[in-house]
């Protein structure tokens, strides 16, 4: 009796292990490029974040599996005063900017319009949703995903995102350090 | 990140070792997402399962003698099947992601495999929700014994302890529980215990359970079978903690403390006398509701 009872009661048990499914895998990550402003009147500065770097990036995440998506979840500036000792301190009060992202082909996208920053804190973080332009976030986003599926096309090894702002006063002085912070969330599928 | 959790009890048996063990690790990745009340509601439906699956199996007959020899050892099987309620909840975005957006439908631990996306169409973020591990049913298995009778009296013992899993420390269980029998001081036709248990769980610094169950038992025994039930009060708790390290990698400690669900409980059970061998299965109708099925060597019972 004892013979067939273990088998059907282990069996039972076993049940549950034979459901378990694939699971999709959703780690975030950050990426950032940092430009150095030390401007008076406007400025026109750009960030490259490299390919190379960024699929590291991705090759260190904790998952397994095919990246079957890319999710940009927040895009904010963090931004630093009168970090360069070698420039005047910053006189402007406020400076407004745009984010503007070339694609591969080189063609222009804008990533976010009218940024307003009030130059009135020595550190600062400035999360960039209001002022986002969903065109140029999908851009990105399909940029981003070519490069964690190896499709970036041949030769391109960066992504380029330029911050083109003017002061408040016209003649004030920027002295800032800007970081440009994507926060990303990628999405593996088991093969 | 470094987290490692849950799951793992289940392991105690090691019959499904292998694949729970690579359950354990997504979900730790897929809990990383979360760290404040979306994460208690992701886990909710496991504290749930798991208390219910270990106020389980603790008795099968209410048959005391006033005094003399009663010996029960055995193996304890629990599944908690998990309901469609048990696979979602209500969540909010969390992070960086503006604006912050109430979402129904999104996966717990045991939900989808498929994360929810929220795309704010303004802006044209997206936020993820992360999937669950699709299970229909969690299992638990337990070792125990059951001795007495001393004045109608009887002492159930649970206990486990591994050190196999060398990154969670060490997993152990223990647990207690006393029964008196009613019947001795009443002319009934059936028989009648009272009973209070109480249990732990413990996986190293990452999980601490407790769960508590009082109960009134009774049974009613013929030749090879023996129908038995009860109903119970049942209280528990889980702590679950880990170190969560952010996209910028900065360090956190979480810590969630969870509230099992479970109260009312009522047992409904079978016991098949074959000698000295014991099998006995039972219902256990409750918020959270579970099967349990054990076998083992009785003498005197």
């Amino acid at each position: 009796m004892k013979k067939i009872l273990i088998p059907l009661v282990v069996a039972w048990m076993m049940m549950p292990s034979c459901d378990l499914k694939d699971v999709k895998l959703y780690p975030s990550m950050s990426e950032s490029t940092t430009e150095y402003i030390h401007h008076q009147g406007s400025y026109s500065e750009t960030g490259i974040y490299n390919v190379t770097e960024i699929k590291n990036s991705i090759n260190d995440l904790d998952a397994e599996g095919r990246v079957t998506d890319v999710m940009i979840e927040g895009l904010y500036l963090n931004i630093l005063l009168n970090t360069q000792i070698d420039y005047p301190v910053t006189t402007a009060t406020s400076t407004s900017a745009d984010l503007i992202l070339t694609d591969w082909d080189g063609i222009d996208f804008n990533l976010a319009d009218d940024v307003t920053i009030e130059l009135n804190k020595t550190s600062q973080t400035v999360n960039l949703h209001e002022y986002l332009d969903s065109e140029g976030v999908n851009q990105l986003r399909d940029m981003l995903f070519d490069v964690a599926t190896n499709a970036v096309p041949a030769g391109a090894t960066e992504v380029r995102v330029a911050l083109n702002g003017v002061m408040t006063p016209v003649n004030g002085f920027v002295n800032a350090q800007v970081d440009i912070v994507i926060d990303l969330s990628i999405e593996f599928t088991p093969e | 990140m470094k987290m490692k959790i849950l799951l793992l009890p289940i392991m105690m048996i090691g019959l499904m070792a292998m694949s729970l063990r690579s359950s354990a690790q997504d979900v730790e990745e897929l809990l990383s997402k979360y760290t404040s009340e979306n994460g208690s509601n992701y886990l909710q439906p496991f504290a749930d399962a798991f208390s219910a699956n270990l106020n389980s199996g603790l008795f099968h007959n209410a048959r005391l003698k006033k005094m003399g020899f009663q010996i029960y050892l055995g193996l304890e099987t629990q599944m908690a099947p998990i309901g469609s309620d048990k696979k979602t909840m209500t969540a909010s975005t969390q992070g960086d992601f503006f604006p912050s957006t109430t979402v129904n439908d999104v996966p717990t631990v045991f939900g989808s495999t498929e994360g929810k996306k929220v795309t704010d169409s303004q802006s044209g973020l997206t936020y993820v929700f992360p999937g669950g591990l699709d299970l229909d049913w969690v299992p638990l298995a337990t070792p125990q014994l059951t001795i007495g009778s001393v004045f109608g009296t009887d002492l159930t013992l649970r206990y486990f302890t591994t050190s196999q899993f060398d990154d969670v420390g060490d997993i152990d269980l223990f647990g207690w529980g006393i029964r008196h029998s009613i019947d001795q001081y009443l002319p009934l036709p059936i028989n009648l215990t009272v009973g209070y248990y109480h249990q732990t769980f413990k996986i190293g610094d990452y999980m601490d359970a407790a769960s508590n169950l009082i109960s009134l038992q009774t049974s009613y025994s013929i030749p090879f079978l023996t129908f038995y039930g009860g109903v119970g009060y049942e209280s528990g708790s889980m702590d679950i903690a880990y170190e969560f390290e952010d996209a910028a990698g900065k360090t956190q400690d979480i810590r969630f403390d969870l509230t099992p669900s479970n109260s009312v409980r009522m047992t409904l059970g079978l016991g098949l006398n074959l000698g000295p061998v014991k099998l006995h299965g039972d219902y256990n109708l409750a918020s959270q509701s579970t099967f349990s099925v054990g076998m083992g060597i009785g003498i005197g019972e």
